[in-house]
C-alpha cells in the first residue's frame, strides 16, 4: 500500500480469513425418493483451489448448497467440519458469518440499481440513518479497481454485460470476509480475458490462504486453476486426485465422470455434402441504438446439405443477432436475403422461417427454448404440432408416438413423458430442445451454443446427434463460443469479428490460435 | 447405473418404484387431476358442514338447484377467464361488459321493440364486439390487457349509466324463460350421461395412444379412478336435478361451455399454443406461434361469453341494471385462482376454475341460509382465496 497507484485499491488481505480446513463426512441427502448424495466424504486442504467435477445431476450443487447453508443442517445426514469442529448452519447467514460464500451460477444481481449499490447491498455505509452515497461510491470504486472490472460504480447494473455482472457478483462475495469461496461454474458466461482476470484473483486469494471450491465442466480450466480435483457421479465421490502430478489427468477425469472411457470426445461423422441449403446474402443487422456500429455488416455465407458450418465469434461479435435476424425473430430492421433450398424466405416472423424449412435452437434454453412448466411431450411437439393436428384437433396417437420416438433416440432421461421440463437436469433439457427442432424436420437448423452448460457425457451425445442430423441430408449452422467444439465438429469454420466475416477454413486446416486470432481482429499475415 | 445406452432409454419409459405414499399418488395422478380431486373433497366437506349448520336445508334438492343457478353466470365467465389467463392475460372488465350486453338486450326489446330472438342475437354480437375491441388493443396495438380491460372496467360502467340514464330497464316481453326452464327428465339423463361417456372416452383414447407407443399406463389411475370420481359427481348431480325439476337450462348451457372450452384447451393446437404462450412467450414466438392472433381470438371468445352470461343474467332478473354485477370480474378471477390457474400464465384448467366458483358460491349460499349477513360471506371468500393460493404455493415448492 505504498505506491500511489495501489493506494486507490483495497488490499485483498483486508477481507480474508486465514488457513482453515473444510471437511465433510458421510453426507447423505434425499429428495423424497431420490438419493442425491450417498455417503459423500471430502477433505479440502486450507489455502487450495479444489475443483469438483461431475455430470449434471451428480450431486455437486446439492453438496455445495449444504456447505453454504442453503440446505440447513437437519435436512441432511452427516457432518460438516470447519477446522475440525463440526458446524451446523441454519441458513445462508450462518454460513456467511463463518466465511463460507457461494457464488451461484445464475446472476443474482438487482438490474435496476447501480453497480455500487449492488456491491454494497445490505451493508450500505450510512449517516444519520440515510445512505452515504459518497462513501458508497468511493468504496465501490476502490473494489472495482481491485477486481479490474471495466465499469463505473454509478452505472446501472442492467447496462453491464453478463460477464461484467458476474464479476460484480463474485466481487461482492469476495469483499465480505471470505474464508471459503464456492464458485459454481463461474466462467460459463465469461470470455477468455475475463476468465483470466477471475483466475488471477482466485490465485491471489489462494496466496492469502482462502480456500476455493471450484465447480466447472471445463477440464482445461481445472488444469489451469485447481490443485486438487474431486470427481462425483450419481451422488458419490468416485475419484479424488492431485491435478499437478499426473499427465493423464484429463482422460482420467472424463472417464471417472461418465463411468466409461470416451475415446472420442467429438464424434464427427463423414457425410456426403450436397447442394446449397441455406444462403445468407449481404446480411446487415443495424444496431437498435442509433449511431452505433451495426451488429452485423454485409455478411454472406452458405451452408450445404449434409454440411456443418461453424460460426465462431467472441462476445459481441454479432453472431447471436445474425441468427435471430435470419430466423425472422429480430425486433428491428434487417437488410439482406435468406434463401433456403433456392427459395427466398420472408424475414417477417419465425413462423415463416419455419414454414420455409428453417429451425433455430437458441443459446438460452430457459428464456427462449423451453416452456419450463409444461411437459416433455408438449415441448417436443411444440413446433411440429401442425403436422399432428391437421384440423386443429391433436392426434394423440401420432403425438405420443413422435415423443416416444425422440425420447428414445435422444436418450432423454425422465420419469415419464408428462414430467415438466423444469424438473430435468440442464443436459436433459438441452436434449428436449434439440428434439423439438428435430421433430419439426427442418432442412436447415441453426444451433446456437448447443452444448452450453452441459456435461461431458451429454455433449458427446449431442455431437452424435448432430452427425445424425446431417446424415439425413440436413444442413447445420453451428454458432458457438466453444472453439474446440467448432473446430472439431465443423466442415467449414468461419470467424466473425465485429459483425463481419473475418476468415474461413476448410475442415482440418483451422487451428485454435488462427481462428481466435481472426475472431479478435487479427489478420492472417500478422 | 454406470452403463449408458440401452438402459437409460428404458428408464425413460418405466416408472421407478417408489415407497413414499404421497409420492406414490403424485406419480400416478396428473397434478391437475390431484388438485381437482382435492377441491372436490374440500367442497364436499364444506357442504356437509353447511348441511349440519342449516339443519338439512343446504343439501335439499331445491337449494342445490338454486345454488347451481347462482353459480352458472360466474362459472360460464370462469371458462372464459381461464382461456384469458392461461396465455398470460387478464380481464378486469367482466362485470361492466356483462351489464352493457344485458342493457343491449333490454333496450333492443323495450325501446326499439325488436323481436326477442334477434335481441338475443344482438346481445351476443355486442359481447363479441367488446371482445374484438379488447383483442384489437391488446393483440395489435400492444397495450397490456390489464390496462385495456381496466379502461373498459371504468368506461363501461359509465357508458351503462349514460345509455340507461341510471335506471334499470326491463324488456317488453318477459325473457325469464331462460332461467326458469328445466330440461325434462330424459334430456337431463341424456346430457349428464353424454358428458360422462365423453370424459371416459377421452381418458381411454389418451391411454390407448400411449399404449400404442409402448408406454405402460396403469389403467387404474389413468381411466378407472378419474372415471369413477367424475361419474360419482355426475350421478349425484343428476339425482339432485331429477329430484327437483330437472337440469336448469343455464346449467345445461354451462356444462356445454365447460365441455367445449376444456376440449379446446386440452385437445386442440390452439389450446396447446395458449399454454405455451403463457409458459414462455419468447419460446412460443420462436416456435412460430403467432401470439397476436391467439390473443385476439381468446378475447373474442371471452366476448361471446359476456353475451351468453348477459342473457342468463337478464333472464334471472327480467331487467338490466346499470349498476348490476359489480365486482363480478374479481369473483371470476378468484374462482379461477382457487381452481389452480396461475396468474403468471401457462397453467390452469376450466374444471378447476368451475370448482372454485362452486366453492365460493356454496359459501355464499350456505351462509345466507344461516342468516349471516353478506359481509361475512365476503370475509369467508377472501380467506378461502388466500388459503387456496397458500396451499398451492406450498405444494409446488415441495415437488422439486
Amino acid at each position: 500500500m505504498t505506491s500511489p497507484h495501489e493506494a486507490a485499491e483495497h488490499s485483498l488481505g483486508e477481507v480474508v480469513g486465514l488457513g482453515e480446513s473444510l471437511e465433510v463426512q458421510g453426507i447423505d441427502k434425499w429428495f423424497s425418493a431420490t438419493h442425491a448424495l450417498r455417503q459423500v466424504s471430502l477433505k479440502v486442504a486450507p489455502g487450495t483451489v479444489h475443483a469438483i467435477v461431475g455430470e449434471n445431476g451428480a450431486g455437486k450443487s446439492t453438496l455445495m448448497r449444504i456447505l453454504a447453508g442453503v440446505t440447513p443442517a437437519g435436512d441432511y445426514d452427516g457432518t460438516v467440519l470447519i477446522d475440525g469442529r463440526p458446524i451446523a448452519f441454519k441458513g445462508i447467514v450462518d454460513a456467511e458469518r463463518a466465511g463460507v460464500f457461494l457464488v451461484p451460477q445464475e446472476l443474482t444481481t438487482v438490474p435496476g440499481i447501480t453497480v455500487a449499490e449492488n456491491l454494497m447491498l445490505n451493508r450500505e455505509p450510512g449517516r444519520f440513518g440515510l445512505i452515504d452515497y459518497k462513501a458508497m461510491f468511493v468504496t465501490a470504486a476502490k473494489w472495482i479497481r481491485t477486481f479490474r472490472i471495466d465499469v463505473e460504480p454509478t452505472m446501472l447494473m442492467q447496462s453491464l454485460s453478463v460477464p461484467q455482472q458476474q464479476l460484480v457478483t463474485i466481487a461482492r462475495a469476495m469483499t465480505r470476509g471470505v474464508k471459503f469461496l464456492i464458485l459454481d461454474e463461474p466462467t460459463a458466461t465469461l470470455a477468455e480475458s475475463e476468465t483470466e482476470v477471475l483466475f488471477s484473483r482466485v490465485r491471489d486469494f489462494r496466496r492469502l490462504g482462502v480456500t476455493t471450491l471450484y465447480i466447472s465442466h471445463r477440464l482445461s480450466e481445472i488444469r489451469q486453476i485447481a490443485d486438487r480435483v474431486t470427481v462425483m457421479r450419481d451422488g458419490r465421490v468416485v475419484d479424488d486426485l492431485d491435478v499437478r502430478d499426473a499427465a493423464t489427468t484429463p482422460r482420467r477425469i472424463v472417464r471417472s465422470m461418465v463411468g466409461r472411457d470416451i475415446a472420442e470426445l467429438y464424434p464427427k461423422r463423414d457425410v456426403e455434402i450436397g447442394g446449397v441449403a441455406l444462403e445468407l446474402k449481404n446480411f446487415t443487422v443495424p444496431n437498435l441504438i442509433a449511431e452505433r456500429r451495426p451488429y452485423v455488416t454485409d455478411l454472406s455465407l452458405t451452408v450445404r446439405s449434409g454440411e456443418i458450418v461453424g460460426l465462431f465469434g467472441v462476445v459481441g461479435s454479432g453472431t447471436a443477432q445474425l441468427a435471430r435476424a435470419a430466423f425472422g425473430a429480430w425486433p428491428g430492421r434487417v437488410s439482406g436475403e435468406v434463401v433456403v433450398k433456392g427459395k427466398p424466405v420472408s424475414l417477417s416472423s419465425p413462423g415463416k422461417a419455419i414454414a420455409a424449412g428453417m429451425g433455430y435452437l437458441t443459446g438460452d434454453r430457459k428464456t427462449s427454448g423451453l416452456v419450463l412448466g409444461r411437459s416433455i411431450a408438449e415441448n417436443i411437439t411444440l413446433v411440429a404440432l401442425k403436422q399432428l393436428s391437421p384440423h386443429q384437433v391433436i392426434d394423440q396417437r401420432a403425438e405420443v408416438g413422435m415423443v416416444k420416438d425422440y425420447v428414445e433416440r435422444f436418450r432423454i432421461k425422465a420419469t415419464s413423458i408428462d414430467q415438466p421440463v423444469a424438473e430435468l437436469s440442464g443436459g436433459t433439457q438441452q436434449k428436449v430442445v434439440a428434439a423439438k427442432w428435430m421433430a419439426a424436420a427442418p432442412d436447415v437448423l441453426i444451433l446456437e451454443e448447443p452444448t452450453f452448460g452441459v456435461d461431458v457425457g451429454t455433449k458427446v451425445e449431442i455431437y452424435s446427434l448432430m452427425g445424425e442430423i446431417v446424415a439425413e441430408g440436413r444442413a447445420l449452422l453451428l454458432i458457438s463460443s466453444d472453439l474446440q467444439e467448432v473446430i472439431a465438429m465443423s466442415d467449414r469454420v468461419l470467424a466473425v469479428h465485429d459483425g463481419r466475416l473475418a476468415d474461413s477454413w476448410d475442415r482440418g486446416s483451422a487451428t485454435e490460435e488462427a481462428v481466435m486470432h481472426a475472431a479478435t481482429g487479427g489478420r492472417r499475415d500478422e | 447405473m454406470s452403463e449408458g445406452g440401452p438402459q437409460t432409454a428404458q428408464a425413460a419409459t418405466t416408472l421407478s418404484p417408489v415407497l413414499h405414499p404421497l409420492r406414490f399418488w403424485r406419480d400416478r395422478l396428473i397434478s391437475e387431476q390431484l388438485r381437482s380431486f382435492a377441491l372436490v373433497g374440500i367442497l364436499l366437506l364444506v357442504w356437509v358442514v353447511f348441511e349440519f349448520m342449516t339443519n338439512g336445508l343446504f343439501l335439499s334438492p331445491r337449494n342445490l338447484s338454486i345454488l347451481s343457478l347462482q353459480v352458472a353466470i360466474t362459472a360460464i365467465l370462469c371458462a372464459g377467464i381461464v382461456m384469458v389467463i392461461v396465455p398470460g392475460h387478464i380481464d378486469l372488465s367482466i362485470g361492466g361488459a356483462v351489464v352493457v350486453c344485458a342493457i343491449v338486450t333490454a333496450m333492443a326489446m323495450a325501446k326499439y321493440h325488436i323481436a326477442m330472438p334477434i335481441a338475443m342475437l344482438l346481445t351476443l354480437v355486442a359481447g363479441i364486439a367488446l371482445g374484438v375491441w379488447h383483442g384489437f388493443w391488446i393483440a395489435f396495438m400492444g397495450v397490456p390487457s390489464f390496462i385495456v380491460t381496466l379502461a373498459s372496467f371504468i368506461a363501461l360502467r359509465g357508458f351503462a349509466l349514460v345509455i340507461t340514464n341510471g335506471v334499470s330497464i326491463s324488456p317488453d316481453v318477459s325473457i325469464t324463460f331462460l332461467a326458469n326452464y328445466y330440461l325434462p327428465q330424459w334430456a337431463t339423463i341424456a346430457m349428464v350421461t353424454l358428458l360422462w361417456v365423453g370424459f371416459v372416452v377421452l381418458a381411454w383414447r389418451s391411454r390407448v395412444a400411449r399404449l400404442a407407443a409402448g408406454i405402460e399406463v396403469p389403467i387404474v389411475s389413468s381411466v378407472l379412478i378419474p372415471a369413477a370420481v367424475f361419474g360419482a359427481v355426475c350421478l349425484v348431480g343428476m339425482v339432485i336435478a331429477l329430484a327437483y325439476l330437472g337440469l336448469p337450462l343455464p346449467v345445461a348451457i354451462l356444462l356445454t361451455i365447460i365441455a367445449v372450452v376444456t376440449l379446446v384447451l386440452r385437445n386442440t393446437r390452439f389450446g396447446r399454443h395458449l399454454y405455451a404462450i403463457g409458459g414462455n412467450a419468447e419460446a412460443a414466438r420462436l416456435a412460430g406461434i403467432s401470439i397476436r392472433w391467439h390473443t385476439f381470438w381468446v378475447f373474442l371468445a371471452m366476448g361471446l361469453l359476456y353475451g351468453i352470461a348477459a342473457l342468463i343474467y337478464i333472464s334471472r332478473l327480467d331487467a338490466a341494471q346499470p349498476t348490476g354485477a359489480t365486482g363480478e370480474e374479481l369473483l371470476v378471477i378468484a374462482a379461477a385462482v382457487i381452481g389452480g390457474t396461475s396468474l403468471m400464465g401457462g397453467r390452469g384448467t376450466v374444471i378447476g376454475a368451475i370448482l372454485g366458483a362452486v366453492l365460493m358460491e356454496s359459501l355464499n349460499n350456505g351462509m345466507s341460509l344461516m342468516n349471516l349477513p353478506s359481509s361475512y360471506q365476503q370475509v369467508a371468500v377472501g380467506v378461502v382465496l388466500l388459503l387456496a393460493v397458500f396451499v398451492d404455493v406450498r405444494s409446488r415448492k415441495t415437488v422439486r
